[in-house]
C-alpha cells in the first residue's frame, strides 16, 4: 500500500521522503484548485524530488472555458520537465495528457463515474499511458473491492481529507467584503485564498468551510473524511495508493500517518486525537437513492392500457369531470378510480354529458367530459376502464 | 457592405429547444413554438420529483411531437450508480423503438450502454461540464453527436467549440442556473442524503447562509444567499447565438408551470421565426419579447456567462420567494365548444370585472374582460376557485391548451 500526498514546500518533501513516499502531489496555482506555488517554487521543490528519488504528480484539477485552457496548458507544458506524471479530471485536459504530452496519467475520476462501463471506457481511453485511477469517494466499500479486482490498473483512494461539495468559478465571497477590504480584491489574486465559514438555519450542519481564490469558491463538508483505520481493509481490495490530504491542515504529520497506516489500532488512537471532526463518508454503503420514491406521488402516474383519463373537477352530488387521455369512455361502463392517496373504488357510468351539459354516448381522447358523481373521488385521481389496473 | 434581406433571412436559425416536465406542458411547448422538447422518463434523470413520463406518456408525447414536426430529447443525465445501469439497456430499447430523436447523458457508462442497445444519437448533457475544445473533440470520440455546453461557456466559446470540434452545440438560453460547475456539487449527497446528480438535488445554493471570515474579528456574521444565481436570460443576445452558429438554444425548466412553458416557447419561437423571415432583428422587437418574458415566474435576469464572465451581479441574494413575476398563470383551455365557449381549468382564482389574457397559439395575447362567468352547472358566478371548471365567451383565436394570465396587482 502506497501513501501519496500534497507537498507546499521542501520541508514537506524532506518529511515525505524520510517517510519512505516515493511519489508527491505538486499543485501550481494557474493550474491547480488550491495551488499556491509559482513556477520557481515549484522547480524549487521538482528539483529537490528529483534529487530524492521521489516522483512528481501535477495536479491539473481545475476547470477550464476554452478561453482559460491555452493560458493553462501552457503553464503545464513550461513545467514538463518537472513532473513525472499529470492528475487531470477535466475531459479536455485528458485528451490533452493524452494526446499532447509524454508524460503518466492519474485520471481523476471522483466527480462522478460511479459504474464499472464508465470506469473501464476511460481506461481504454488513456490507454498505456495511464498510470492510477483516482475513484469517487461515494462508492462504497464493496464497489470498491470490485472495482479493483477487475480493474488492470492501481486504483487510489481519499483516506483523509477534507471533502470538496461545491466548486464554483465564480467568486461568492469577496462580493460580500467592503470595498476598502484588502481581502475583497486578493483572493481573485493567483495564489491567494479568501477563507470563511457557513451556516445555514435551513440546514443543521454547522460552519461549512469556504475558500474563495483565483480559480472560483469552493465548499466543503463540515467533516473530514477519515478512512485511516480501514487502510489494511482497502490493501486487502487491492487498492493501491491512499491519498492523504492535509492541505488545510496546520501541521504535517505524514510520518505518524505512515506510522499508522500499519496498524488500525494506532489509527484509532489517531482519530481520536484528530482535532477535526471526521466521518467516514459512504465508505460503508450508499443509500443516495433511496428517499427518490418519496419525492413524488407515484399513485397519480397513469399505468396500463386500460387508463382513460384524470379528474379534473367534482362538483358534489352533481358530476366529476374528466380529461380522458387515452382511450375512451361510454355510458354503463365500468370504471376505477385511484386517488392521491392511493384509495382504489369503481363505479358505473350512468350518465356522460359534454361541457354543454349535452347528453352524449361516448368520449374519446383530448374531450372533457362529465359523469355521475361518486363519493370519495378526488381531483387528480386516474381513472381507468373496468378494474383491470 | 449591408447584406440584403433575402442574403440575411438565408442565414442560419437555431433549434428552440423547450423543457416538457410533463405530458400537458410537452403539448403547451410545441403548440407554442418549440422547435424540439426535452424529458425525462421515470428514471435515470435529474428531476425525481418532477412529473415526468410513464411509457405510456412517452408514447403518446413522441407520437404528438413527430405529428406536429417536433423533435423529442430524452434525458439520461443521472450519473448512475452500477445497479442502475443494470435497467438501463431495456429502457434505451423501449426509446429506441419510439424513434426518439436523441437522449441527453452526461456519464459515459450511459453514453455506452446507449451506443451498445439503440441507433439513438447521444447529445452530452451540460452535467459533464463541457468547456473547452479539446473536452469537446473528446466526447466526440465516445460517440457524442452534439454537446450541451458548460454553463460556464460564453457564446462565441461555444461557436469555437463548434468549429473546432466539428461537432453540434447546444447551449441554454434561458431559466434557472446552477451556481457550481455542473455535476460538481454534491451538497444534497452529504448533507440530505440525497444524490443531486441522481435527481435528488435538494437546492441547498438557495438557502441562506450566516458567513463568518477568518480574518475579520467583528463578531458580525454577513447574511446572504451567497450562492444562488440570478436567472439567465439570453434574449437580448439571440443575435450571437445565431452569428456563432449555435445549433439548438434550451430553455431551462422541466419543474416549471404551463405559463413557464407556454410563455417561453411562444416568445423565443416569435423572435426566432422573425429573424428567419427577416434576417434581422429590431432593438424595439427585443424589447417587446423582453417585457414578455418578465410575465413569467423568475429570479432577477442576467445573462450569466453568455457575453462576459459572471459577475456580482448574477448572485441573486435575495429570499428564494422574492420573485419578479408581474403575472400568474389563470388556467389553461381544457375544451372549446362550437365557437360558443371555452373551458378553463382554474389554477389562480379570478373575478368578475377583472380582465384577463389569453394567450393564442400565434399573435399577440388577447385580452378578455370577464362580464360573465359560468361554472360547468350553467350558473353565473362572480369567482372562480382553483381546481375548479369554469365557462367563458369563446374568443375567436382560442384553441386547446391556450392559457391564460392575469396581471398581479402589485
Amino acid at each position: 500500500m502506497n501513501l501519496i500526498t500534497y507537498v507546499n514546500s521542501i520541508d514537506q518533501l524532506e518529511k515525505c521522503n524520510e517517510s519512505g513516499l516515493k511519489q508527491v502531489i505538486l499543485e501550481h496555482k494557474v493550474v491547480s484548485r488550491f495551488g499556491k506555488l509559482n513556477t520557481s517554487e515549484f522547480i524549487a521543490i521538482s528539483t529537490r524530488a528529483r534529487e530524492l528519488d521521489i516522483s512528481i504528480a501535477l495536479e491539473w484539477d481545475v476547470l477550464m472555458t476554452e478561453s482559460e485552457f491555452s493560458l493553462k496548458s501552457d503553464v503545464i507544458i513550461e513545467l514538463k520537465d518537472y513532473f513525472q506524471s499529470v492528475r487531470v479530471q477535466d475531459a479536455g485536459a485528458i485528451n490533452f495528457a493524452v494526446t499532447k504530452l509524454d508524460k503518466k496519467i492519474q485520471l481523476i475520476l471522483e466527480s462522478a463515474n460511479h459504474n464499472l462501463v464508465a470506469v473501464e471506457n476511460w481506461v481504454s481511453f488513456v490507454g498505456e499511458k495511464l498510470e492510477r485511477i483516482v475513484l469517487s469517494i461515494e462508492l462504497e466499500k464493496s464497489v470498491l473491492k470490485e472495482y479493483c479486482e477487475k480493474l488492470d490498473h492501481p486504483v487510489e483512494f481519499l483516506g483523509l481529507g477534507r471533502i470538496l461539495l461545491f466548486y464554483t468559478p465564480r467568486n461568492l465571497l469577496s462580493t460580500l467584503l467592503p470595498q476598502d477590504d484588502e481581502k475583497r480584491t486578493k483572493s481573485m489574486t493567483s495564489g491567494k485564498f479568501l477563507e470563511a465559514t457557513g451556516e445555514s438555519e435551513e440546514s443543521p450542519h454547522k460552519g461549512f468551510p469556504l475558500i474563495e481564490n483565483s480559480h472560483g469558491t469552493f465548499m466543503f463538508h463540515i467533516k473530514r473524511l477519515f478512512l485511516l483505520e480501514h487502510i489494511s481493509e482497502m490493501n486487502d481490495f487491492g487498492v493501491d495508493t491512499v491519498r492523504i490530504d492535509m492541505r488545510f491542515d496546520n501541521v504535517f504529520e505524514i510520518d505518524k500517518i505512515k506510522e499508522l497506516s500499519t496498524s488500525t489500532e494506532i489509527a484509532k488512537v489517531y482519530k481520536t486525537n484528530y482535532p477535526f471532526d471526521v466521518i467516514k463518508g459512504y465508505f460503508n454503503i450508499n443509500k443516495t437513492d433511496v428517499l427518490f420514491k418519496k419525492l413524488k406521488n407515484t399513485r397519480i402516474q397513469r399505468k396500463d392500457s386500460s387508463y382513460i383519463g384524470e379528474v379534473i373537477e367534482i362538483v358534489k352530488g352533481e358530476y366529476m369531470a374528466i380529461v380522458i387521455k387515452k382511450n375512451s369512455i361510454s355510458v354503463n361502463d365500468e370504471v376505477t378510480f385511484i386517488t392521491p392517496e392511493g384509495k382504489e373504488m369503481s363505479c358505473k357510468v350512468f350518465f356522460l354529458k359534454n361541457s354543454n351539459s349535452e347528453d352524449i354516448e361516448t368520449a374519446s381522447k383530448d374531450q372533457l367530459c362529465l359523469i355521475n358523481y361518486f363519493g370519495g373521488v378526488w381531483p387528480k385521481s386516474q381513472v381507468y376502464l373496468n378494474t383491470s389496473i | 457592405m449591408s447584406k440584403t434581406v433575402a442574403e440575411k433571412a438565408s442565414k442560419f436559425t437555431p433549434e428552440l429547444l423547450s423543457p416538457a416536465g410533463s405530458l400537458d406542458k410537452l403539448k403547451v411547448a410545441i403548440s407554442y413554438g418549440a422547435n424540439a422538447v426535452y424529458l425525462g422518463g421515470l428514471k435515470f434523470g435529474l428531476r425525481s420529483a418532477a412529473e415526468n413520463f410513464t411509457e405510456e406518456e412517452l408514447t403518446e408525447g413522441v407520437g404528438f411531437a413527430h405529428n406536429k414536426g417536433a423533435k423529442v430529447y430524452v434525458v439520461l443525465n443521472g450519473f448512475l450508480h452500477d445497479k442502475d445501469l443494470e435497467e438501463l439497456p431495456s429502457f434505451v430499447q423501449f426509446l429506441d423503438s419510439l424513434e426518439v430523436d436523441a437522449v441527453i447523458v452526461s456519464d459515459l457508462g450511459v453514453i455506452k450502454t446507449v451506443l451498445e442497445n439503440s441507433s439513438i444519437p447521444v447529445h452530452l448533457s451540460t452535467q459533464a461540464s463541457c468547456l473547452n475544445v479539446e473536452s469537446a473533440k473528446l466526447w466526440k470520440t465516445m460517440g457524442v453527436e452534439r454537446i450541451v455546453v458548460g454553463r460556464e461557456t460564453s457564446i462565441a466559446e461555444a461557436g469555437l467549440i463548434k468549429k473546432e470540434a466539428n461537432i453540434e452545440v447546444e447551449m441554454f438560453v434561458h431559466g434557472s442556473m446552477c451556481m457550481a460547475y455542473s455535476g460538481n456539487c454534491v451538497i444534497s449527497n452529504f448533507t440530505q442524503g440525497r444524490d443531486s446528480n441522481r435527481g435528488g438535488c435538494a437546492h441547498s445554493c438557495r438557502f441562506e447562509y450566516s458567513i463568518d471570515f477568518d480574518h475579520l474579528e467583528s463578531e458580525e456574521k454577513k447574511k446572504a444567499y451567497f450562492m444562488s444565481s440570478t436567472d439567465l436570460n439570453g434574449i437580448k443576445v439571440l443575435p450571437e447565438y445565431i452569428e456563432h452558429e449555435i445549433d439548438s438554444i434550451k430553455v431551462e425548466g422541466r419543474m416549471k408551470s404551463h405559463l413557464y412553458a407556454g410563455t417561453i416557447s411562444k416568445t423565443y419561437s416569435e423572435a426566432l421565426n422573425h429573424y428567419e423571415q427577416n434576417g434581422d432583428f429590431l432593438s424595439n422587437q427585443l424589447l417587446d419579447w423582453e417585457k414578455e418574458l418578465n410575465k413569467i415566474t423568475h429570479r432577477t435576469y442576467a445573462p450569466a456567462n453568455l457575453v462576459e464572465k459572471a459577475g456580482e451581479e448574477t448572485i441573486f441574494n435575495e429570499r428564494e420567494t422574492a420573485t419578479d413575476n408581474d403575472y400568474v398563470l389563470v388556467g389553461r383551455v381544457v375544451d372549446t365548444f362550437k365557437e360558443e365557449f371555452i373551458v378553463i381549468e382554474v389554477r389562480n382564482a379570478f373575478n368578475l370585472g377583472e380582465t384577463i389574457e389569453l394567450l393564442p397559439f400565434n399573435g399577440p395575447a388577447i385580452e378578455i374582460k370577464l362580464d360573465k362567468i359560468h361554472n360547468l352547472l350553467n350558473h353565473e358566478i362572480s369567482r372562480s376557485k382553483p381546481s375548479s371548471l369554469v365557462k367563458l365567451p369563446f374568443v375567436p383565436g382560442a384553441a386547446l391548451n391556450n392559457i391564460l394570465r392575469r396581471k398581479v396587482l402589485q
